[in-house]
């Protein structure tokens, strides 16, 4: 049990920041962020939790989910210059109020993108799904998922391996405009190596009746 | 390594629990006249049941005056236990200050001056209730003496000397105010229960972060890192443990969190969302909504992530589970008719019900510890608003604008998320939607507040 749980205390404690830092570079990196049309335009900020992400990622940071998704890529790839290393941006996916169904419009340009990543098999796909903030919280987080899980659908039915995307659902967004239901498409370079550990959930000390704690 | 050094501190908490006991036990004895006695005050019985208040008109309520504490040589005795015990009586929803504080202020110099407290003065400036309170030594220890009295009846309701600890003074207030307001109220007061919520990290609203507040607002603390994604937090186990959804692991998963000891565990971890957790006390589970088989839908897992249970069935996104106090049901938001609205499911029959008819959005529902009431939020002209209605879906009416509502561990206070002031912020209110406060003062905004589950109690 003791050897358990600090094995359990490693693989949540540091790689686990590394990879916050890592998610705060990519929502904040403007290089990443595709420069559509409407899309609002967003000023890269470096976080310092940002700037301190450790260039080396622990095994234990990568790891392979029950589909086979990959949850997490090696930070290099998606630090500053991810987008020269794709070598192209991928324009945002846009949706209609409350929905989640793609229109043809999302499907011309995600039968493009599919027509490219296929002759570029080194580039992996991040999905993240907005909604507006007249969504409620909670349900939104599952629509936001539910655009980028279509987006998903739609580029493995087109014969896109699932592996190589990963979706997020953000949630809201603060802008009030029609761009605010979209769907963001983000391109970086496979991981070299991925680590594998298991997906099974690791064990949480026993329950235990707590002792109040009295601070008085 | 955590478990041990529970189980050695464990005697130390104890017998010090135990001490406790005693000393309040002694100390309590020849002051206090009847341990649960309520007064009669022709006032109180209106705000014992929420049935009454639910639709009615107006609710009265109790005028209370907390004098200038007297110090009798305690040093470094400061404002703090004052304020708290103040604050914390008006934030209850039972209780109002003097309409007029230069009357009761200038009452509290006649007292002064007669040196006995003048209750036929006090009735006529509408003062119900005093709250006089001294600081003193007494055999080497600093003790706070309060002494609470009906100035209708002049009755003195009860009296106790609590230890005083300057840099325990809120926590201290907290407690005070507990117990007056359950002696004049017979209610339980959660002064000293905790809120969970979501601050909104920088301006770009990018970085969300798990904190906590004591139940007034104060003690602001942040439990995940700077600069994660986290979001939707809630109670667990004994309430000593915190579930929320973070994004650290590049895939919005499960955590468990042991409060006080920063232990973290992954509680589930299936691709796609791991999302809105919330705990059963009553039978060990989390209802979360996951998408791992390709759509929202609700599962039930154990604290540890075992024994993982699907519950719907069908293609549209089910989500936001609240469990029902004794855990037989869970209500739900589900789209399966084109648009967000409220649903029940029996977890022994899985039969589901349609709860809300009124309204195009309906959403966070949570259920009211004493099982009579349903909070949820609903979109009205863009807006959201807090609604109540019961377990059957009947009698549902809006309260006050906000979102996301969740319920006092006394089922008589509810906090909620609300852009009223501009970023959104959290809100505390009697469920009637009367004595709406507010709470948090984040600059990024402050969402998704969990109200924390009634203290453990020192046996």
């Amino acid at each position: 049990m003791g050897n358990r749980t600090t094995s359990i205390t490693r693989s949540v404690g540091k790689p686990g920041l590394a990879c916050a830092c890592m998610l705060v570079f990519l929502f904040s990196s403007g290089c990443l962020r595709p420069s559509g049309k409407s899309a609002p335009r967003i000023t890269p900020i470096a976080t310092p939790a940002a700037m301190a992400a450790p260039a080396a990622m622990d095994a234990a940071t990568t790891s392979t989910t029950a589909n086979g998704a990959m949850r997490a890529a090696n930070p290099e790839s998606l630090g500053e210059g991810a987008r020269l290393l794709v070598g192209r941006e991928f324009d945002p996916v846009y949706f209609d109020g409350d929905g989640t169904e793609l229109d043809s419009e999302a499907r011309r340009i995600l039968g493009e993108y599919v027509d490219w990543l296929k002759g570029h098999g080194q580039v992996w796909l991040a999905l993240v799904g907005y909604c507006g903030p007249d969504q409620g919280s909670k349900f939104g987080y599952n629509l936001a998922m539910a655009r980028a899980l279509a987006v998903e659908d739609y580029l493995v039915a087109n014969g896109l391996d699932r592996k190589r995307i990963y979706s997020i659902g953000y949630g809201r967004t603060g802008s009030d405009d029609a761009t605010a239901n979209r769907v963001e498409v983000m391109g970086f370079m496979a991981p070299s190596q991925p680590a594998m550990i298991s997906a099974e959930p690791d064990n949480p000390p026993e329950p235990e009746r707590p002792v109040p704690e009295d601070y008085r | 390594m955590t478990r041990i050094l529970h189980a050695s501190l464990r005697p130390f908490a104890a017998i010090a629990i135990y001490c406790l006991t005693l000393s309040l036990a002694a100390a309590q004895s020849p002051a206090a006249p009847a341990q649960a006695q309520t007064p009669a005050s022709p006032l109180a019985p209106g705000v014992t049941n929420i049935g009454s208040i639910y639709g009615s008109g107006a609710r009265q309520l109790i005028t209370i005056y907390v004098k200038p504490f007297v110090n009798k040589g305690v040093a470094g005795a400061d404002p703090t236990l004052e304020k708290t015990i103040n604050n914390d009586l008006m934030l209850s929803g039972f209780f109002q200050g003097p309409r007029v504080q230069a009357f009761a202020d200038e009452t509290n110099r006649l007292d002064q001056a007669k040196g006995t407290i003048q209750f036929a003065e006090w009735v006529r400036v509408g003062v119900f209730y005093l709250v006089n309170a001294e600081y003193a030594m007494e055999s080497g220890q600093a003790k706070v003496n309060v002494r609470v009295y009906d100035t209708v009846s002049q009755q003195y309701v009860y009296g106790y000397g609590y230890p005083y600890d300057p840099s325990r003074a809120r926590g201290l207030g907290h407690w005070i105010a507990n117990d007056i307001i359950k002696r004049i109220t017979g209610q339980e007061g959660v002064a000293d229960t905790q809120i969970l919520f979501i601050i909104q990290g920088d301006a770009m609203g990018r970085t969300k972060q798990v904190a906590m507040m004591d139940a007034d607002g104060s003690n602001v603390r942040t439990l995940t890192n700077r600069g994660e994604l986290a979001a939707t937090p809630c109670w667990g186990a004994h309430g000593t443990e915190v579930y929320f959804t973070t994004y650290r692991d590049f895939n919005p998963d499960l955590m468990g969190m042991i409060l006080n000891s920063r232990y973290q565990w992954w509680v589930s971890r299936a691709a796609g969302l791991n999302l809105s957790p919330a705990w059963c006390e009553a039978n060990q589970r989390i209802a979360l909504t996951m998408t791992y088989e390709g759509n929202s839908e609700l599962y039930t897992v154990s604290r540890e992530g075992k024994g993982r249970t699907r519950l719907t069935y069908n293609r549209a996104i089910d989500s936001s589970p609240a469990w029902s106090p004794d855990g037989t049901k869970i209500v739900f938001t589900s789209d399966r008719t084109g648009n967000p609205q409220i649903y029940v499911i029996d977890l022994n029959t899985r039969e589901e019900r349609r709860l809300t008819y009124e309204g195009n959005y309906n959403d966070a529902a949570s259920w009211s510890p004493d099982g009579k009431y349903i909070a949820y939020h609903s979109r009205r002209d863009g807006e959201f608003q807090v609604c109540l209605m019961s377990p059957d879906g009947s009698g549902s009416r809006v309260v006050t604008e906000g979102e996301d509502p969740s319920w006092a561990p006394n089922s008589l206070l509810l906090v909620f998320s609300s852009k009223r002031n501009g970023a959104s912020q959290i809100y505390s209110m009697f469920a009637d939607g009367t004595n709406v406060r507010q709470l948090s003062h984040v600059s990024g905004g402050a969402q998704s507040p969990s109200w924390s589950p009634a203290r453990a109690k020192s046996e």
